[in-house]
């Protein structure tokens, strides 16, 4: 039973939040992103999940200090909460469950 | 190192003006290093495509906003801050007395127009409304008439399946009533079929009124009526006698009719009892216009199934007449909503006097300015107060205040004052309206106001100048910047001046329009009321003729007229069929031997007796008058457009014949043109027969002086003369003003709310001027201390106001001259516009600009420098 629903997008951004591991940011999100599953996504996106995500409660930010690169301008850095963290279980646990229900023979045909 | 590399500015500025504060910083350096990052890997064009997508993507509305964490809770209602703006208001309604005050006024006065027109206006457009069948009711008239012939009715109803129900009314006018209890009163009625209870869905009270008036000797009356003549008698089966001879019988009482109509009565006589008036071939007379045929139809929509077989129609009505003439007269047929007949209408003898729809638009029009410069006044009052509040701004702001709460706050204050202002407005309201009534000739009480859709009217223009003058104050202060508007005293931004100055322009346009107008207007009816008409109308009672009275002046007029001539301050008395104004007979008249193939316009025909032309001071300019020494009943007088549209050079002995009453008879004489309508006509071709025994009415010449004991005089003596009769006399000039009356109404209407304007446009200069005097209190202690004198201080101060004066006057004129030219087209006689009334209109609204903006002026240049220089 999980308390929130997680999107398939959300999932996968709060997964980049949890690998980057204290250098998420919005360049860094949407990079790997792109690295990892080859979506191109707009900046848009990226940046309303995040938002969306911290609303959520799963993600929470802080704006780092300010450096000379990019015009002195501000990071909003992200990083995994609690309740994050605990969702992303979550839904490895039910995924690994689901798994364990699956008929071998129904994936064979599939994979094969 | 290499230089960084920049995505496109436009892109960049698009960002920084549309995305959100709050998150706006990391975004733009996250986009600038997904920049470089796709520059590098890609080249400069797919990053900036990219750049430019990107940036799209975090613009409204398609970013999410990041709402702040633990943000104090925004309540927009709540009970303790509304008592906190409440108290603000009150606060700084009463610190600014004289601007609440000017606010306040001006917006009541604005309203109280608005109330006084709408009613106007609803009243105007209120007729005929009442009759349940209103829009399936049509009058069958043309082009020119208004009346149609006796025989019509019931072929259209014949004709036409579509009519439901057809009537026909035929005037009776005012008639002098006595009961056998010899109670005595005015009523005035109509002759009418019995299908008009069907049309008209007449209620009956007592008997049935549709058997009544198929009967002939039966008149059915209304039901206050019948309590002015029996009281708590029975009315039915009572005998009334008209104008002292003619005796009808009550057959049926009906609910009096409610509401606005053209077609008031408070009898209905039956069509039969007309019929013994007249032979029976004039009942066929397909030419005679008797009276008004009114159909009720099955369908509103079936009046142009109508329209469209009306040829059809006239050519089987009028078989063997030329098939030209036939169809012309189907060309000119019209069926005239009966809603449309007050305000749309003005035929050729009219039920009565209509209104006319321009007067609506006028009042509307100014209605609407009225309301306007009301609104404009408390928009710029509301505006310079409010400036003076932001540091009241600045300060909430500070505190945390919403944009939306601001705007709420100073939206609420307007119509705190509007509101105050329409309560106002009710009671001045209540107040004008008796003078109201005065003037518009109208019967309107105060209770009025109660009823719903009035009180509707109220609250909507209790909204309309709160929203409108609210909103501008409430957005433009609530953007103020907290940090500027707290510190030190700031000027207003020169874009609220720009606009307060537009207004002050906008609202002098309006004032000097109405200047232009009221006096334009104000001439023609000078015109009007003392144009030379060509006879003397001053010192003239005319006294209706009627019943023994009228018999026995026809018997031996001699020894009457004589009896009356006694006193000496009678002149003349003489008669005729008609007052001046009234709807004289159309006949034909030609010259005998007529001219083949020539065709005459019709003549007007007034019957007379020799005195009437002495009476009135009607001047002859050829020939002799009529005379009882000749015997003149075949005799004619012109006037000089009849002579002229006959063609005669010598009119004096020419014959001539008037074919509808089939008489030939020589000219004796040529009168002047004289106006025997109002001036909204051009004079038409008149000819007076003399026919002393058909007139209706006797025109009395009096000598000024002690004119009350002349009138009782000639009441006494016709009393004694012929006991019972009712002397009903009004005086000339007064029934001559009465044929302008609704031009006279318009006009002193027009006089009053324009002055209305100017006083709501001065009381907004007045409160603009305050304000400019306080910021500029400082510099006009420099410039005294410099050494300005009393008359450069003035100078500076009002040239600013003088400047908008002149362009709001310069703007006006064309439109005042343009819209008075339209409504002078109306008349046949009218003024020429001079271009003296324009200058007239600068000097007055700037002489009132002046003395009102003076007082602060002089105020402000006489204070002692040194008390404004030294606060701060």
């Amino acid at each position: 039973m999980r308390r929130t629903y997680l999107g398939e997008l959300e999932e996968m951004i709060l997964l980049m939040v949890a690998i980057l591991d204290g250098e998420a940011y919005g360049v860094t999100v949407s990079q790997q992103l792109e690295q990892h599953t080859g979506r191109q996504l707009t900046f848009g996106t990226v940046h309303n999940t995040l938002i969306r995500l911290e609303e959520k409660g799963f993600v929470a930010s802080h704006l780092g200090g300010a450096t000379t690169e990019r015009g002195g301008r501000r990071k909003r850095f992200f990083t995994l909460t609690a309740l994050g963290s605990r969702a992303l279980q979550d839904v490895q646990e039910l995924r690994n469950q689901l798994w364990q229900m699956v008929p071998p023979h129904a994936l064979q045909v599939n994979g094969l | 190192m290499k230089q960084p590399t920049t995505p496109p500015r436009w892109a960049y500025k698009l960002l920084t003006w549309f995305h959100p504060d709050d998150t706006l910083e990391e975004v733009e350096g996250d986009l600038d290093e997904m920049y470089q990052y796709w520059y590098q890997r890609e080249g400069k064009t797919r990053a900036t495509i990219r750049y430019v997508i990107d940036v799209i993507s975090v613009l409204p509305p398609f970013v999410r906003k990041r709402h702040k964490k633990n943000a104090y809770p925004h309540p927009i209602f709540s009970l303790s801050m509304f008592r906190n703006y409440f108290k603000i208001a009150l606060r700084n309604l009463l610190k600014q007395k004289a601007y609440s005050l000017f606010n306040l006024l001006g917006l009541s006065l604005g309203i109280t127009c608005g109330l006084l027109l709408t009613l106007h206006i609803k009243e105007e457009l209120s007729y005929e409304k009442n009759i349940p069948n209103h829009n399936r009711i049509f009058r069958v008239a043309n082009t020119e008439w208004s009346k149609s012939s006796p025989p019509l009715a019931g072929e259209m109803i014949k004709f036409f399946p579509e009519i439901k129900s057809i009537t026909r009314f035929a005037s009776l006018g005012t008639q002098v009533v006595n009961t056998e209890d010899d109670k005595q009163g005015e009523s005035v009625g109509f002759f009418a079929d019995s299908t008009v209870v069907e049309v008209f869905d007449l209620q009956p009270v007592l008997g049935n009124p549709v058997k009544a008036l198929a009967e002939p000797s039966a008149i059915i009356i209304t039901r206050s009526m019948a309590e002015k003549y029996f009281g708590s008698k029975d009315p039915i089966g009572q005998k009334l006698t008209f104008e002292n001879k003619e005796e009808l019988w009550v057959r049926a009482v009906i609910e009096d009719r409610t509401g606005n109509t053209h077609l008031k009565f408070d009898y209905l006589a039956s069509m039969p009892t007309f019929y013994n008036y007249v032979s029976t071939d004039w009942l066929t007379n397909k030419g005679w216009m008797f009276g008004w045929t009114y159909v009720l139809l099955n369908h509103p929509e079936d009046v142009h199934k109508l329209e469209a077989r009306m040829k059809d129609f006239y050519l089987s009505f009028y078989a063997g007449d030329k098939k030209e003439e036939i169809l012309k007269a189907a060309e000119s047929a019209r069926l005239q909503p009966i809603t449309d007949i007050h305000l749309k209408s003005n035929l050729i003898q009219e039920v009565g006097p209509n209104s006319s729809i321009l007067y609506v638009y006028i009042f509307i029009a100014v209605e609407v300015l009225v309301l306007i410069i009301a609104c404009v006044n408390f928009i710029n009052l509301f505006t310079t107060q409010a400036l003076k509040r932001m540091k009241e701004v600045g300060v909430r702001k500070v505190l945390g205040a919403r944009k939306v709460q601001l705007v709420i706050q100073f939206l609420g204050e307007s119509f705190l004052l509007t509101c105050l202002s329409g309560t106002i407005a009710i009671v001045l309201y209540l107040i004008a309206l008796p003078f109201y009534n005065h003037i518009s000739g109208r019967q309107i009480t105060g209770w009025e106001i109660i009823q719903p859709d009035n009180l509707l009217i109220v609250a909507g223009m209790v909204l309309f100048v709160g929203l409108l003058s609210g909103l501008f104050p409430a957005f433009f202060i609530s953007n103020f910047e907290p940090v500027s508007s707290l510190k030190a005293n700031k000027t207003p931004r020169s874009s609220a001046q720009f606009l307060r100055k537009g207004l002050i322009v906008f609202q002098f346009v309006v004032a000097s329009f109405l200047i232009i107008a009221t006096v334009l207007i104000y001439q023609q009816m000078y015109l009007f009321n003392n144009k030379q008409l060509g006879f003397d109308k001053e010192q003239i009672v005319v006294a209706k003729l009627y019943g023994k009275f009228k018999e026995k002046l026809i018997l031996n007029p001699e020894v009457i007229q004589n009896e009356l001539l006694k006193n000496p301050n009678v002149v003349t008395i003489g008669k005729a069929t008609n007052r001046i104004g009234d709807d004289a007979s159309v006949e034909s008249v030609v010259p005998s031997p007529q001219e083949p193939d020539k065709e005459y316009p019709s003549f007007r025909v007034l019957r007379i007796d020799e005195n009437y032309l002495n009476a009135m001071s009607i001047p002859l300019k050829a020939g002799r008058n009529f005379s009882r020494e000749f015997s003149d009943s075949a005799s004619f007088i012109i006037n000089e457009k009849a002579a002229k549209i006959l063609g005669l050079k010598d009119p004096i002995g020419a014959t001539i014949t008037n074919t509808t009453m089939n008489i030939q008879g020589k000219v004796v004489g040529v009168v002047k043109d004289f106006h025997f309508v109002s001036l909204h006509n051009q004079i038409e071709p008149l000819l007076l027969e003399y026919r002393p025994w058909w007139t209706g009415n006797m025109f009395i010449k009096i000598k000024p002086g002690n004119v009350p004991a002349t009138l009782d005089f000639l009441k006494n003596t016709i009393q004694k003369i012929a006991p019972g009769t009712l002397f009903k006399y009004g005086f000339l000039d007064d029934h001559v003003a009465g044929l302008y009356k609704k031009e006279n109404t318009m006009s002193t209407l027009l006089k009053l709310f324009s002055i209305l304007a100017i006083v709501i446009s001065c009381l907004g200069l007045f409160g603009l001027a305050a304000h400019t005097a306080e910021i500029r209190t400082k510099e006009i202690g420099i410039r005294k201390i410099l050494g300005a004198t009393l008359s450069n201080l003035v100078k500076i101060f009002s040239q600013e106001f003088i400047l908008l004066v002149l362009i709001g006057n310069i703007i006006a004129w064309p439109l005042a001259w343009y819209a008075v030219n339209r409504w002078l087209q109306e008349f046949t006689y009218r003024i020429d516009i001079s271009w003296d009334v324009f200058v007239l209109s600068a000097v007055v609204t700037l002489c009132i600009a002046l003395v009102t903006i003076g007082y602060h002026c002089i105020k402000t240049a006489l204070s002692n420098p040194v008390n404004s220089l030294r606060t701060e």
